[in-house]
């Protein structure tokens, strides 16, 4: 139990990504779960950095060409949460693109109204 | 002095309203400015489609007019079908009209510039445009109808077992999942201890070889662009991926024989009124750019690189697209232009880690000089590789920014 309280960072990350997943769950607007995946998202950033640090070593910047792995944090997880950032941002750019098509065909962006809307204009035909 | 104009704080507090509000329906007066009425002129084969997109924005529930002509809707070949009716009836009138001259005067009275005699053609159109009017009345009311029905099954008590069940499960799921979660924590190494399995003989190579190898004094962009280069190329390429299928999806191309508006007929966004907010972007922002110039040119040997360098840069040009206004903006930044420089990016790219990769066989040894490490031209093939990536995502950040602001629907 006591290391649950050294480990906050992960602790933070992983309520995070529960707070994320809900929200994409419970919420019925479009735009909200966009931004819960992206709650999600940093979730797992603050997760990599985390694992990444190592109590009172450096920045992975060399210096003064001391290549000595005991002095620098691991560099792994910085490049990995780049690749995050990335794939983060495009997913986040597609699904508001989506997003606004989609209120463009239904006119409201509630996932509910949407699809009663559409049944509504099949029974209709 | 505050930076907003006075259109700028009354469109911020719709969005707050927009933001804040409970059923979350964008105001229709924000999204959906009147399209100008042009179709009547192009018109000439009267066939019907081209009227189909009338009252589109307003119910939606009929959406002929977006979709592609006559491909998969039943109800829309009907509706062309009603059409060809109506413009049968046309030509039967308009020959009674040649011989008696009893709705002469009417024409005349609603085309003062026409000849007394109108053409064929005019009369045509005017009775296929009040017969589209009556349509179009019909649609109304019956989207009114729709909405309505819409309207009073969401305000209606939901059925309550589902709905409940469903949020029940979905907190129950989310519950389950953080208590597991919250357990492996408590069992993962402590944090920021260096025996953990992570800290393995990988990251050890990446830092005591990493110098050696590559030349970069960051190990992080050694990592990112020498040892793994080729997962920075696929990141690379999904960010144009994702910039190319938002192109496709929001912009609005013109369909032959449809009066779509297009990218150029559309509002040009002004910028900021306010001289106090011009002045001081218009210097700030040159420095903006050369911070973002700093950070990428110096990845290799600072903390920073193509990827957050590009995003300094990106955000100086969303800034002076916000600040300057549009016409200002695409006298040197265009989203075409921004999608050359990223295919220029992307092929730079590609080239050199293939030259790469044939020279030096493991990838790892090639004939470009490393040269002093900590110089700036140093690190061989990570700067030039550092600069693509910096342009690719600046132009990545800039034409979605304007893609998303230019879109009407």
């Amino acid at each position: 139990m006591n290391n649950l309280f050294n480990n906050y960072y992960e602790l933070a990350a992983v309520i995070l990504f529960v707070v994320g997943l809900l929200i994409l769950l419970l919420q019925r607007n479009l735009i909200k779960k966009i931004i819960g995946l992206n709650i999600m998202d940093t979730s797992v950033f603050l997760f990599l950095a985390a694992k990444g640090y190592i109590a009172g070593r450096f920045s992975p910047i060399i210096r003064d060409g001391v290549t000595d792995a005991s002095l620098y944090i691991n560099p792994l997880p910085s490049g990995l949460v780049l690749t995050g950032i990335v794939v983060a941002v495009s997913t986040t750019a597609f699904a508001l693109a989506l997003a606004l098509r989609w209120y463009q065909q239904y006119h409201t962006l509630d996932v509910d109204a949407a699809v009663l809307k559409n049944a509504l204009k099949k029974g209709e035909q | 002095m505050s930076l907003l104009s006075e259109s700028g704080r009354e469109t911020r507090q719709k969005f707050l309203d927009w933001v804040n509000a409970d059923s979350f329906e964008i105001p229709q007066e924000i999204v959906f400015p009147p399209k100008p009425d042009d179709h009547h002129g192009h018109d000439d084969h009267g066939d019907g489609h081209g009227h189909d997109e009338h009252g589109h924005d307003e119910h939606g529930h009929e959406d002929h007019g977006h979709d592609d002509h006559g491909h998969d809707e039943h109800g829309h070949e009907e509706h062309g079908h009603e059409a060809h009716g109506h413009e049968e009836h046309a030509h039967e009138e308009h020959g009674h009209d040649e011989h008696g001259h009893d709705e002469h005067g009417h024409h005349e009275h609603l085309d003062p510039p026409c000849v007394p005699q109108p053409s064929r053609e005019e009369v045509r159109k005017e009775q296929i445009a009040a017969a589209n009017a009556k349509e179009e009345e019909e649609r109304r009311e019956r989207a009114e109808k729709v909405a309505a029905a819409v309207k009073a099954k969401e305000e209606a008590p939901k059925e309550p077992g589902v709905i409940r069940g469903y949020h029940i499960t979905a907190i129950v799921c989310g519950v389950l999942l953080a208590l597991i979660l919250v357990v492996t924590v408590a069992l993962l190494p402590q944090f920021g201890s260096d025996t953990a399995p992570a800290v393995n003989e990988v990251s050890t190579r990446y830092l005591e070889q990493g110098l050696t190898d590559t030349g970069a004094v960051n190990a992080v962009a050694a990592v990112i662009l020498d040892y793994r280069a080729f997962d920075t190329l696929g990141e690379s390429v999904v960010l144009f991926t994702a910039t190319v299928t938002v192109i496709f999806l929001l912009k609005q191309f013109k369909r032959k024989g449809e009066g779509a508006v297009s990218m150029d007929d559309r509002e040009h966004y002004e910028g900021m009124r306010s001289l106090p907010a011009r002045v001081v972007f218009g210097i700030t922002i040159p420095f903006i750019l050369l911070y973002g110039i700093y950070v990428v040119v110096n990845g290799h040997l600072s903390p920073g690189g193509g990827f957050s360098g590009g995003t300094i840069l990106g955000a100086a040009f969303v800034l002076t697209h916000l600040v300057f206004g549009e016409r200002h903006t695409e006298r040197f930044l265009t989203v075409d232009l921004c999608m050359k420089v990223m295919a220029a990016g992307l092929f730079v790219y590609i080239a050199l880690k293939s030259y790469h990769v044939l020279t030096g066989a493991n990838g790892m040894e090639s004939a470009i000089p490393l040269g002093t490490a900590g110089s700036l031209f140093s690190a061989g093939l990570i700067f030039p590789l550092n600069i693509c990536v910096g342009l690719i995502v600046a132009c990545t950040i800039y034409s979605l920014y304007h893609l998303f602001t230019s879109w009407k629907a």
